[in-house]
């Protein structure tokens, strides 16, 4: 009994110690994660979104989607008067070959596409990881729901696939098709009415 | 010497992987690239060496039944550190890495380790052995990675190697690759052994023909 007893008492220990161990690591790798986390953030930004400047300030907001419960990381890129000068967007598919993907997007104000970035995947090195190459990215550059079709060419639509990786560009053209709807869906009535003014003006010419 | 002995036990004549035949699912899993793979070594290599000291030191207060939980609670505290601290200054690695890190905790190596050696072996043993037998999986994990990278990408370390002609084995990269590439690794070890032991033998007999001639010798004289 008094055996048990002294078994269970050490065991404790050693748990009081590991628990406060792990504590004090916690803490102070605490500041640096959440440092690394929004530095990999704003990098990301700075790749989609071309010409930034130290004047500008990022907002981030968390928008819906128009038919989905789900939420979406999104950031607006403001110029110094706050008048705002590009969106990006931390969008995501679930139909990548070895799952979700997370690939972040840059529009400029009007939704055009100014760059992609995938973040976060597992796809098969070597074939579905080419969606990381340029030649593969850039061909969304200047592209958006109104002027390309977001489906691989096999199903009709305009992008490129990689090559035996057909089921990973599929992906990435779901993963950009949720992204821009949800931007479009969120930011077109309230920010750019300018933008559909403009567009009825060179109309009526 | 002593030290030199134990490295090289852990590298070569007793290798957690190759000889052992423990921790497959890491090598396996992390073997894509040679820069994930030393990550995954030194990982492992620290949480073996925090795990087998601490063991050691344990080694008299830890009561026989409850040995086995008490090891879980040292390795998986090892593990979380490697893990919070990847995390805080080695970002992208950690990305990489992802899951594997954790899984650490169910590593055969380690655990194998805290009850075959560290808690039966004192403070300064304990810590060579993990710093051999972390060397051993590090080693090994590093040469399936150089190999499946060198093949199924062409790149070493990221690096592109034969150009832009060069079209890479796909299938080195792959699962399978890995357990092809593993499979040649054992075998190409078990060989290399069994030559050595072979030439030792051959270099006893020698002597002890050599010896019984002398005596021969000696008697006919």
């Amino acid at each position: 009994m008094k055996d048990n007893i002294m078994q269970v008492f050490k065991l404790f220990i050693v748990c009081v110690i590991s628990a406060a161990v792990l504590a004090w690591v916690y803490g102070f790798t605490k500041g640096p994660i959440e440092q690394s986390k929004k530095s990999e953030t704003l990098d990301a930004i700075k790749i989609v979104v071309s010409g930034m400047t130290d004047e500008m300030s990022i907002k981030d907001s968390l928008i819906a989607l128009e038919n989905d419960t789900s939420k979406i990381e999104s950031y607006l890129i403001l110029n110094a008067d706050s008048t705002v000068y590009a969106y990006s967007i931390k969008t995501y598919t679930n139909l990548g070959y070895g799952g979700k993907i997370l690939i972040m997007i840059g529009v400029d104000k009007d939704f055009v596409i100014t760059g992609v970035q995938p973040l976060e995947f597992s796809e098969t090195p070597g074939l579905g990881t080419k969606m990381t190459k340029d030649e593969f990215k850039n061909q969304f550059r200047g592209k958006s729901l109104l002027n390309f079709n977001f489906k691989v060419k096999k199903d009709g639509g305009d992008i490129a696939a990689i090559t035996a990786a057909t089921i990973t560009s599929r992906a990435v053209g779901d993963a950009l098709t949720r992204g821009l709807n949800a931007l479009v869906y969120n930011f077109k009535q309230q920010a750019d009415t300018s933008a559909l003014d403009t567009l009825k003006v060179e109309e009526a010419k | 010497m002593n030290i030199l002995k134990k490295l090289f036990n852990g590298i070569w004549t007793n290798n957690p992987v190759l000889i052992v035949l423990l921790g497959f699912c890491p090598t396996l899993a992390v073997s894509t690239s040679l820069k994930d793979a030393i990550g995954m070594g030194f990982s492992a290599l620290f949480v073996l060496i925090g795990s087998n000291l601490v063991i050691s030191a344990l080694r008299k207060f830890t009561p026989k039944k409850m040995r086995i939980p008490v090891f879980v609670i040292v390795i998986a505290t090892f593990v979380t550190i490697v893990d919070l601290l990847l995390y805080a200054y080695f970002f992208q690695l950690h990305k990489s890495l992802g899951v594997f890190i954790p899984l650490i905790v169910v590593n055969c190596i380690v655990f194998g380790r805290a009850e075959a050696f560290a808690s039966k072996n004192a403070l300064w043993d304990s810590l060579w052995d993990g710093i051999g037998m972390g060397l051993g999986f590090t080693f090994t994990i590093s040469v399936l990675a150089s190999i499946r990278e060198i093949l199924g990408n062409g790149t070493i370390m990221g690096i592109s190697l034969f150009g832009q002609s060069y079209s890479p084995v796909i299938i080195a990269i792959l699962p399978p690759g890995a357990f092809l590439t593993l499979g040649l690794m054992l075998g190409g070890m078990n060989k290399i052994n069994m030559s050595i032991e072979e030439k030792r033998k051959a270099k006893e007999k020698a002597e002890k023909e050599k010896a019984k001639q002398l005596k021969a010798s000696v008697a006919n004289g």
